[in-house]
């Protein structure tokens, strides 16, 4: 999927880009690619963990907001914790299938809360 | 030969609970010098007066919650009563009047209060008499012991439980692992004492001026604690995480043995 963006550029991170020669949407591409819930959970210590840990800290896990919505997210949330739990190294085939049900599940649910009755 | 009128279990603390040594270790806080600065806080004043939420306060609510629960749990007839004779009944009225009467007075602070509640703990202490706390000195260890207040010794009689009991539930309460755990699944608790010991671990009571020997293991324990902490995303079981987090802190507390 592509999509047209407009970023207005913080200054501290204009400058690192410049002084080491990195486009920012190269930086920026390189994060979405590594943010990776299946990837990361069935296998939390390996190298390309920092974008999704950068996303879960972002998500601010402990907050009250999330907290509320987690009865939604529930049935998705314990599956993956199952599969992981059963065998971490058929993980993340199994869980990129739950995020799939999930995604299209909250995506459904969200149509059907904005559609007019 | 004079008989003992009290036995080993009266003085002697035989048992630390783990959790509760290893919150200590990490952040470099002396058993002791914790344990009594606990002691040293429990403040009859504020179980009978409110007060602000502050150390005293927190270390008294920690006798207090516990004291409110085994009463839950008992059956009344079987508790045993304070060895107080009826003569001393008015006088002890009297007394808490006098100490209900200053907390009415706006122009005294929590901390003037308690200071000037002092004497008439004492005698209330004195009236009370000593049923259940056999001796004011409890030993640690061969070298180390703990002095307990006049404050301590007679909320110990009202509420009929033993010293030692009061200091074990108060070690009990405070687990790192069971804290990581609650915070990240937004499901806290009333834990007064927690509270007490997260004061001193930032700094009240000066047991640990800026003193961290093993420092370099503490950052990498904090960084992995951070780690966890968003790794544990998906496990939602409390006792599952509790777990989770015992491993990890303990693998770091024997780190600081090891090298000790």
């Amino acid at each position: 999927m592509k999509i047209n963006c407009t970023f207005e550029l913080p200054e501290d991170f204009q400058q690192v880009c410049d002084i080491f020669g990195y486009q920012p949407e190269q930086v920026l591409q390189r994060f979405m690619e590594e943010v990776s819930f299946p990837e990361f959970f069935s296998d939390p210590d390996n190298d390309h963990r920092w974008a999704t840990l950068f996303f879960l800290y972002n998500m601010n896990t402990g907050d009250d907001e999330l907290n509320n919505q987690l009865k939604e997210h529930q049935p998705y949330i314990d599956q993956m914790a199952k599969t992981v739990l059963k065998d971490p190294k058929k993980a993340e085939v199994a869980c990129r299938k739950i995020m799939k049900q999930w995604h299209k599940h909250i995506l459904e649910k969200r149509a059907n809360k904005s559609s007019p009755e | 030969m004079k008989t003992p009128t009290y036995q080993s279990e009266d003085f002697n603390i035989t048992y630390i609970p783990h959790d509760f040594k290893v919150a200590c270790k990490l952040f470099n806080l002396p058993l002791q010098r914790f344990l009594q600065l606990f002691i040293d806080h429990v403040s009859f004043y504020d179980a009978i007066c409110p007060t602000k939420v502050d150390p005293h306060n927190l270390a008294t609510r920690t006798l207090m919650k516990y004291h409110f629960e085994q009463k839950e749990r008992e059956n009344p007839a079987e508790t045993e009563k304070p060895a107080m004779s009826i003569e001393n009944i008015p006088k002890c009225v009297a007394l808490l009047k006098s100490m209900t009467a200053l907390s009415l007075n706006p122009r005294l602070s929590d901390t003037q209060r308690r200071k000037r509640a002092k004497p008439i703990i004492k005698k209330l202490h004195s009236y009370f008499g000593s049923s259940i706390v056999k001796t004011a000195k409890l030993y640690l260890n061969e070298e180390e012991t703990l002095m307990l207040t006049a404050d301590f010794c007679l909320l110990c009689e009202i509420e009929q439980i033993k010293p030692i009991e009061h200091l074990t539930n108060f070690m009990q309460q405070i687990s790192m692992p069971d804290m990581h755990a609650r915070m990240g699944l937004n499901k806290g608790i009333e834990n007064p004492a927690l509270g007490f010991y997260m004061r001193v671990r930032k700094g009240y009571g000066n047991l640990n001026p800026g003193n961290l020997p093993h420092r370099d293991i503490l950052t990498d324990f904090i960084d992995a604690i951070q780690e966890l902490d968003l790794s544990l995303f998906i496990y939602r079981s409390l006792s599952y995480r509790t777990e989770r987090y015992r491993e990890l802190i303990n693998h770091y507390y024997n780190k600081i043995i090891e090298r000790e």
